[in-house]
């Protein structure tokens, strides 16, 4: 009993991170399909795209046969993941990563070499290797994870409307159908820009940004409840 | 906004300009005395924030760190190791604790000071550990944000990078421009 209890409370403090690969044929063209899913134990998270204040995010480095190319990774919109005045953006649970490759006779030559940070209290970096799995009955996880990258919205839907500057904020407003139930916001990673993410607010129509530094454009993921939207933001001098 | 920890609203992080002047603090040290920036006006000043369970701290206290330190303090640089964990959370030491920690890890710094509400940490904007401060001997922030230029929490790393802080030091004691001023820095974040 004293040994399943220890062995419980050594599981705890090690985050158990599942990754495996699936590859979808498409058509029979040489075009697959690919979902990089990692399933993380709770209280974990792992980091998105712009981990945020602090955390990495999932790297991934595939291995092609001669010949194949594979397209940039579909990012889901992460979740905010907030404590004391910082912020980190990521997954909570599952996540699934998408790619198309091209050029591939069989999919079982595609691999992933898979690295991330999952934190709750601790953090502890991990890594995997992966080789694909033909699985035609993946074809719905990858819909499921590429209906939950953020879009383009229409113009009608969400647009910036103005954007200035001043004190160490950007400030954003926003306009469409949608502006007025906007919840939340994740910047994406701009080389040049320090932004306080802990700090960002967001209101109808409104969000502020306090960053510091030059860019031309800060693209924006801008979650409306359930739907999220990139927007790129020109960023005044 | 959708969340999944709810943030309580603590002091907020402040931003400090690097070219603005370092503001001022004191805090004691291992040792119980009473370590202020006053003091070390005059000498080129290091601070960085430490949390010794932390992956990151980890791989940069393999060796590369310890042998930092060393080469600026023979360059007469003050260099204080802050650590601004809360009681109770990852990183947390007491006096004694900092200094056994200092032996243990063979730590070079000239002394680890004890910030457990937080207040310098978020009066300097530290978001990670490590996340590095470099003022000038007039008291003006050179440069802040990450040790080096390659994040990740992989010790093969450090070979490939810059060392932002050994970089800016060289330029500006050499009356040169510093090229990097400002990095994101990287880590865990601190647990305030």
């Amino acid at each position: 009993m004293l040994a399943a209890l220890l062995a419980c409370a050594l599981a705890a403090s090690v985050p158990q991170v599942e990754v495996d690969l699936a590859a979808v044929p498409l058509a029979g063209d040489g075009t697959v399909d690919l979902a990089l899913r990692l399933r993380i134990d709770e209280p974990w998270h792992v980091y998105w795209l712009n981990p945020g204040d602090s955390g990495l995010p999932i790297r991934v480095t595939w291995t092609l046969p001669e010949g194949a190319t594979v397209g940039p990774l579909g990012w889901p919109a992460p979740l905010r993941f907030a404590a004391e005045g910082l912020a980190g953006y990521g997954y909570q649970g599952e996540v699934v990563l998408t790619a198309r490759a091209t050029g591939i006779t069989d999919p079982r030559t595609i691999a992933a070499s898979v690295s991330w940070l999952a934190c709750a209290e601790a953090c502890v970096p991990g890594r995997a290797e992966v080789t694909a799995q033909v699985d035609p009955a993946a074809a719905d996880r990858v819909a499921a994870a590429r209906s939950e990258i953020p879009s383009a919205p229409t113009v009608e839907d969400l647009h910036v409307a103005e954007v200035t500057r001043a004190d160490g904020v950007l400030t954003i407003q926003t306009a469409g159908t949608l502006a007025a139930a906007q919840t939340d916001a994740y910047p994406l990673p701009i080389d040049g820009l320090i932004i306080d993410h802990g700090a960002i607010t967001v209101a109808a129509q409104h969000i502020a940004i306090p960053l510091r530094g030059n860019a031309h454009v800060l693209p924006l993921v801008v979650r409306c409840g359930a739907r999220t939207f990139t927007l790129d933001v020109p960023i005044p001098p | 906004m959708r969340t999944i920890a709810l943030c309580c609203l603590a002091l907020a992080l402040a931003a400090v300009e690097t070219g603005a002047a370092a503001p001022a603090f004191s805090l004691p040290d291992q040792t119980g005395a009473t370590r202020s920036l006053a003091e070390a006006k005059g000498s080129w000043v290091v601070l960085e924030w430490l949390n010794h369970d932390c992956p990151f701290v980890k791989k940069h206290y393999a060796g590369n760190i310890q042998k930092l330190q060393q080469d600026l303090a023979a360059q007469g640089v003050v260099w204080w190791s802050i650590i601004s964990s809360a009681p109770g959370k990852q990183g947390h030491v007491d006096a004694a604790g900092a200094a056994a920690q200092m032996t243990a890890k063979q730590s070079k710094a000239a002394a680890v000071l004890l910030d457990p509400e937080g207040t310098v940490g978020k009066l300097y904007g530290a978001k990670t550990t490590p996340q590095c401060v470099l003022i000038s001997p007039e008291g003006v922030i050179v440069y802040q944000g990450a040790l080096d230029s390659v994040p990740s929490a992989d010790v093969a790393d450090i070979g490939t990078a810059t060392n932002y802080v050994a970089q800016a030091f060289a330029e500006a004691s050499a009356g040169k421009p510093v090229s990097v001023p400002e990095s994101k820095p990287y880590g865990c974040s601190v647990k305030y």
